[in-house]
């Protein structure tokens, strides 16, 4: 087989020009391939990261509760049971936590629009530590650049922090005061005045869909008790095993006696006409995982993992087609040699075997040139921190700053693919090859 | 007998027509001969010697080898019977370029499978002494004159120790200094290792080697001479 390689290698050599040709191309398509799938990764890592601050856990034990047949409200009681089921029941947590949540306008000087509220225990949020305050410039016009308030301000009485692009629509700035309107259960309207504490640096398109407030503020403003709570959010060590304990919390639940919804992997948003429909009253528990929870916005992903796929499909066609060319100009120009190699006892499988072999490393040198520059040039943009100036973009891709994540496979993907594709690319030359009678190729090749 | 052949025909395509190179060939070929095929250019020479190594199929007749008739062998065991069997020399040489000329010996031992790299080495450097390039193991063929090119074919058709070694005017392409010490190194070869030597020529010079001239003419054997 090393023959097979040496061979392959040096005929690759032998054609320098149409190799580096060739190689050039999938180098490119390597590259093209490997951004593609880190643009991806990057913005499917920035959906994760956003989400699990802003707004979901990842596995949620929500639920709803109906006081009557035709109203439904997002909370849950027996907050501190659930918590301690969690705890006692589930390994490998990094934490546990609980928000409040609410659902109303908010009101300022400039305009008005419909959020989630959410409640957050201080000492345990994991937003409040992450979360990046914005300039004075990115809310507002001729603002300064610098910061105003501070993430500490929050957490006092009737305190409230929203994003720079709710802040910009609001018109408001740190200092100002704001309206909540919500309208409880019994049909009245409560409302809130609460004071802007720090306005935080956009996250993308969730950005759109929470304010944040101590959890206090929300149990007041509806006049809850202190062991309800909207939602428990379970943060694991690894992400990945989200959906595994969301079943295991299933059982857990069960077991303890409460009543679950059927798994719905929707936002509990979407689920509340549907729950307002149904005729049974009381607590119902609904266990969801951080996907479930932006199922929504998950079409970003879809679509950008969508357009890759179909650019790499292209791509791959014209680079097959370049190889397949390319075998059938080589497998002409060595037909002397073919004719040769049987004759001495090469079988045909081996001819074949041949041929693909050269393809097949024309495809990894290639490959792995294209890693080199993607590696390279994935590492300059990061480090870079190239600023994404157009909004729509920075809602799309969930940053405001270029971020690529390149993963090692992704790395080895492509090392594996390319290859993969030219030897496919190159197997239909290499059977025609492998078919001709050795005294035809001979006699061709003279 | 290693070779024999009966009632050979071997009708080629041409055009809409069809044209008859060999014309019902007798011909048995004992162990050890060294023998030429001798004919004018057209006479059958090439096609006879590519029905014996298996690398065509004969339109009518048989063709065996060691007692095996090659035309019912599949495409497989036909290969495997000419990297074990027969050794190949071409007129035109017909290295692998971009092999060294050791790389290109060893070649045909690789395929075949079952010595070591050490048991290799032994056999390729003995031959490569044989046929005088020891110094040349490392050039490859473009570095090689046309007669070092031809002589490293020999070695390359004797690595697997075949029984019969089959060459298409070996010194065609020579001139005839280098050509008579081709022929004079493939008999000594032939003597010392009692291989069978089937080669075609249509030099007189060449042929005057030959302990058995076969003669062709449009595709029969018109003189069949032992000296």
């Amino acid at each position: 087989m090393w023959t097979f390689f040496l061979v392959a290698l040096r005929n690759l050599i032998q054609a320098r020009r149409r190799t580096l040709l060739l190689g050039s191309a999938i180098a490119f398509v390597s590259l093209l391939l490997l951004l593609l799938l880190s643009i991806s990764k990057g913005v499917s890592d920035r959906l994760i990261e956003a989400s699990t601050l802003t707004s979901t856990g990842h596995v949620n034990v929500a639920g709803f509760y109906k006081q009557r047949a035709n109203s439904a409200t997002p909370l849950i009681t027996d907050r501190e049971k659930i918590r301690s089921l969690v705890q006692e029941n589930i390994s490998g947590l990094a934490l546990v936590t609980d928000r409040a949540r609410g659902w109303g306008r908010l009101i300022g000087s400039g305009g008005s629009f419909n959020t989630g509220l959410n409640g957050l225990i201080l000492e345990e949020s994991a937003f409040l530590k992450e979360v990046k305050l914005a300039e004075q410039s990115e809310y507002k016009k001729d603002g300064a650049n610098k910061v105003l308030g501070k993430i500490e301000n929050f957490g006092a009485r009737n305190t409230i922090l929203i994003f720079a692009g709710q802040a910009k629509k609001l018109g408001v700035d740190v200092g100002d005061t704001l309206t909540f309107i919500t309208e409880a259960n019994g049909g009245q309207a409560n409302s809130v005045d609460l004071t802007v504490a720090a306005i935080a640096r956009d996250m993308g398109f969730l950005s759109n869909f929470s304010v944040f407030v101590p959890r206090q503020t929300v149990l007041d403003l509806d006049r809850r008790g202190s062991d309800t709570t909207g939602a428990v959010w379970v943060y694991l060590k690894d992400i990945r095993r989200a959906n595994e304990v969301r079943l295991q919390l299933e059982n857990v639940f069960r077991k303890a006696g409460y009543t679950l919804l059927e798994h719905d992997p929707r936002p509990f948003f979407i689920k509340f006409q549907k729950i307002v429909g149904q005729d049974w009253r009381g607590l119902r528990l609904d266990l969801t995982t951080w996907d479930d929870e932006v199922s929504f916005i998950n079409w970003i992903v879809t679509s950008l993992n969508g357009l890759s796929v179909f650019l790499v499909i292209i791509l791959g066609l014209i680079i097959a087609t370049g190889i397949a060319n390319s075998m059938w100009m080589t497998v002409r120009e060595r037909t002397k040699e073919i004719g040769t190699l049987r004759a001495i006892g090469m079988q045909k499988a081996q001819v074949r075997t041949l041929f693909m072999i050269e393809a097949a490393l024309l495809g990894l040198f290639g490959a792995l040139a294209g890693c080199v520059l993607g590696l390279v040039l994935i590492s300059a943009l990061n480090t870079a921190q190239i600023p994404i100036n157009n909004s729509g973009l920075r809602v799309f891709l969930m940053t405001d700053v270029v971020k690529l994540s390149l993963q090692p496979v992704h790395l080895v993907g492509a090392l594996l693919f390319l290859p993969a594709l030219t030897a496919l690319a190159a197997f239909y030359p290499s059977l025609k090859a492998s078919q001709m009678p050795p005294v035809q190729a001979l006699n061709q090749g003279k | 007998m290693s070779v024999v052949l009966k009632g050979v025909i071997k009708d080629y395509p041409l055009g809409a027509s069809m044209v008859r190179a060999l014309r019902g060939i007798d011909l048995t070929i004992s162990e050890g001969e060294f023998t030429t095929i001798a004919g004018p250019s057209g006479c059958g020479k090439s096609t006879l010697l590519n029905l014996i190594g298996c690398m065509d199929v004969a339109t009518s007749g048989t063709v065996s080898i060691e007692g095996k008739v090659t035309n019912a062998l599949s495409d497989k065991e036909q290969t495997t019977l000419r990297l074990n069997t027969l050794g190949f020399i071409f007129q035109s040489f017909n290295l692998v370029p971009v092999l060294s000329v050791y790389q290109n010996v060893e070649l045909p031992l690789l395929l075949q499978g079952g010595l070591s790299a050490g048991e290799r080495s032994k056999r390729i450097s003995e031959l490569l002494e044989q046929v005088g390039l020891t110094n040349k193991a490392k050039n490859r063929s473009h570095e090689l004159s046309g007669g070092q090119r031809q002589r490293v074919a020999i070695a390359r058709a004797l690595v697997t120790q075949p029984k019969i070694v089959l060459a298409d005017e070996p010194t065609a392409n020579l001139d005839s200094e280098t050509g008579k010490n081709i022929i004079e190194l493939m008999r000594t070869l032939n003597s010392k290792q009692k291989t069978t030597f089937i080669f075609s020529s249509h030099d007189p010079k060449v042929i005057e080697h030959a302990r058995r001239i076969v003669r062709l003419q449009d595709g029969r054997v018109i003189e069949d001479v032992r000296k």
